[in-house]
């Protein structure tokens, strides 16, 4: 299975680092994507979003160096999906979220993994939440 | 409401003690006593729950946000 995370659930396994997010995105029958902007931003803004995570600079870099599960969508795989019709929706829903659906086209992802209530309901069945059994 | 009952092991010195004031209920006292803990536990839980899902949320909003940004920058550059 081929999953996309988007920021919300990487932001939950970075305040949580032992927290379930954190867990399930170290499970290894899953293929887990993100952008790889999202991975530049944590990494060059790290003293700003560090505190957003209540831990230092250091812990947070320890956080994100720890997603080694998930594969990074490179900006050109990003570019080659931006026609497709689900980005051109995602952009309607909110610009924002654009980024994440063209990793989805890009990975040909079964899923995209959100808290993001707005994506959720704009995209039911490939966006989805996943709840602790 | 339906009631279940509970054993408590308490020290020798304290069952002494409550012989000594048998008129006084204390089943009801542990079990007022266990009220207030749980109900102390259950805000404390909450209120860590709501601070982490506040934390959660905003660090979302910005990253979501920065991402965003350097699609669109690169996007530009490549039209440019």
């Amino acid at each position: 299975m081929r999953v996309v995370v988007d920021a919300s659930v990487v932001a939950a396994s970075l305040v949580d680092p032992g927290g379930w997010t954190a867990r399930e995105l170290a499970r290894t029958d899953v293929q887990w994507f993100a952008p790889q902007f999202l991975r530049e931003e944590l990494e060059e803004n790290a003293t700003r979003l560090s505190g957003f995570a209540g831990c230092s600079r250091e812990a947070f870099l320890r956080r994100v160096r720890s997603l080694t599960h998930v594969e990074l969508v490179s900006p050109e795989d990003l570019a080659a999906a931006e026609d497709h019709p689900l980005v051109a929706k995602a952009a309607t829903v909110d610009p924002d979220d654009v980024t994440y659906l063209k990793a989805v086209v890009a990975v040909r992802a079964d899923y995209l993994w959100t808290r993001d209530e707005g994506l959720l309901r704009a995209f039911p069945g490939l966006a989805v939440l996943v709840v602790p059994e | 409401m339906a009631s279940t009952k509970v054993t408590f092991e308490v020290p020798a010195e304290l069952r002494e003690l409550m012989k000594r004031y048998p008129e006084v209920n204390w089943s009801a006292v542990f079990r007022d006593a266990l009220v207030r803990h749980s109900r102390l536990i259950e805000a404390a839980r909450g209120i860590l729950a709501e601070d982490e899902d506040r934390r959660i949320l905003e660090l979302s909003r910005e990253l979501k946000r920065g991402t965003a940004e350097r699609d669109r920058r690169a996007q530009h550059a490549r039209r440019r």
